[in-house]
């Protein structure tokens, strides 16, 4: 297995999801920074993990999270990416931790008919479409 | 793209471990929520009428279901409003809200500020990291919901320990702490509710294995979930 290889395509493949709209994460990240955590609804999402039967890791979804997830998955590293290279960085702290409530934020819901995914601002009507 | 993109997703194990959760689908939605002050009450209302409209509350079966099946048997996608540290603005602003729109919330709650007494409850506040944004909002000094108001909540949410003291765990934390932290809180809420608590949750999120001298006391309480920033993992 050529591994340098595989690391390529998948920088390539990240790259295809992010579509050129880095200032648009970039954004998302300074938002999630300016929240009070302590004050308001902080959207995240949570991974389950079965340790009891950890062989079958394969779940069936909702509609919605069929025609999102993997939008998702891909957002999880691009806003890791993004929060390792803040200077404010708590060392102790997984960079992958508040990069699960940004891409929450991003993307919090897929409309029916709608390509483009819904922010959590724009859902409950902080923020215009 | 800059080359640190690589390098940054393989630092910690948690980023793919986390990928992996989102492309096989195993995964939820949360909101966390802290202080549910009355003047933030009209934003609550909006975020729980989202809920309402665009997912499906989850219950603690609902997870069970899942983790059994493996499918998610709703049409929406399950949404879980996390409500952490028990304050009594969560009984009196948050419940009337999840109740107009029929919404179920998971309240993690650290079942020993119930019984402090009102004089030493912001003493209390303080000393365990329970910040209270608007102590103005309340003059009585009572910060903390009273055991009717959990048990009211009980009756339609789902109620999770969230330690007893609201007291972090480190790896080499004590083993009376622990016990106390882990294991006596959680009878404490089951003998106000009288019902079983299945779903323990680490301070600053930690997971499962944070701590792994913590095990015998989550089987010894008889916990089956662990729940932290990232995961909600299945014990037993």
């Amino acid at each position: 297995m050529d591994e340098k290889k595989d690391m390529t395509a998948l920088a390539e493949e990240l790259k295809k999801y992010l579509g050129g709209s880095w200032e648009e994460y970039k954004e998302v990240v300074e938002y999630c920074e300016s929240r009070q955590t302590g004050l308001e609804g902080i959207p995240a999402i949570i991974g389950l993990d079965d340790l009891t039967d950890p062989d079958r890791p394969v779940y069936q979804m909702a509609p919605m999270d069929e025609a999102l997830h993997e939008q998702l998955a891909a957002d999880t590293l691009l806003f890791t990416y993004l929060y390792s290279q803040r200077e404010d960085r708590d060392p102790h702290y997984p960079c992958v931790a508040p990069a699960m409530s940004a891409v929450a934020e991003r993307a919090f819901l897929l409309e029916e008919g709608e390509k483009v995914p819904t922010q959590y601002r724009v859902m409950i009507g902080q923020k215009e479409k | 793209m800059d080359n640190g993109l690589l390098p940054a997703i393989a630092e910690d194990k948690r980023t793919l471990e986390m990928f992996r959760y989102l492309v096989n689908g195993s995964y939820l939605r949360v909101v966390n929520y802290h202080n549910t002050d009355p003047v933030d009450a009209p934003r609550f209302e909006r975020e729980i009428a989202a809920f309402a409209k665009y997912f499906s509350p989850v219950t603690m079966a609902d997870v069970d279901d899942f983790f059994a099946t493996r499918v998610w048997k709703k049409d929406k996608p399950g949404l879980i409003p996390a409500v952490f540290e028990g304050f009594r603005n969560q009984h009196d602003v948050m419940l009337p809200i999840l109740e107009k729109y029929g919404f179920r919330a998971w309240y993690y709650i650290p079942s020993f500020f119930m019984d402090v007494p009102v004089a030493q409850q912001k003493r209390f506040t303080e000393h365990y990291d329970l910040t209270v944004y608007r102590p103005e909002v309340y003059p009585d000094g009572r910060y903390a919901m009273n055991w009717d108001e959990v048990r009211r909540i009980a009756q339609h949410h789902e109620i999770c320990c969230h330690t007893g003291n609201h007291y972090q765990i480190h790896r080499d934390t004590e083993d009376f702490d622990m016990f106390r932290e882990i294991v006596v809180s959680k009878r404490v809420l089951e003998e106000k509710i009288g019902r079983p608590v299945d779903v323990f949750c680490w301070l600053y999120g930690e997971e499962y294995n944070y701590n792994t001298r913590a095990h015998k006391y989550l089987k010894e309480a008889g916990y089956r979930y662990v729940v932290s920033n990232l995961k909600m993992e299945k014990i037993g």
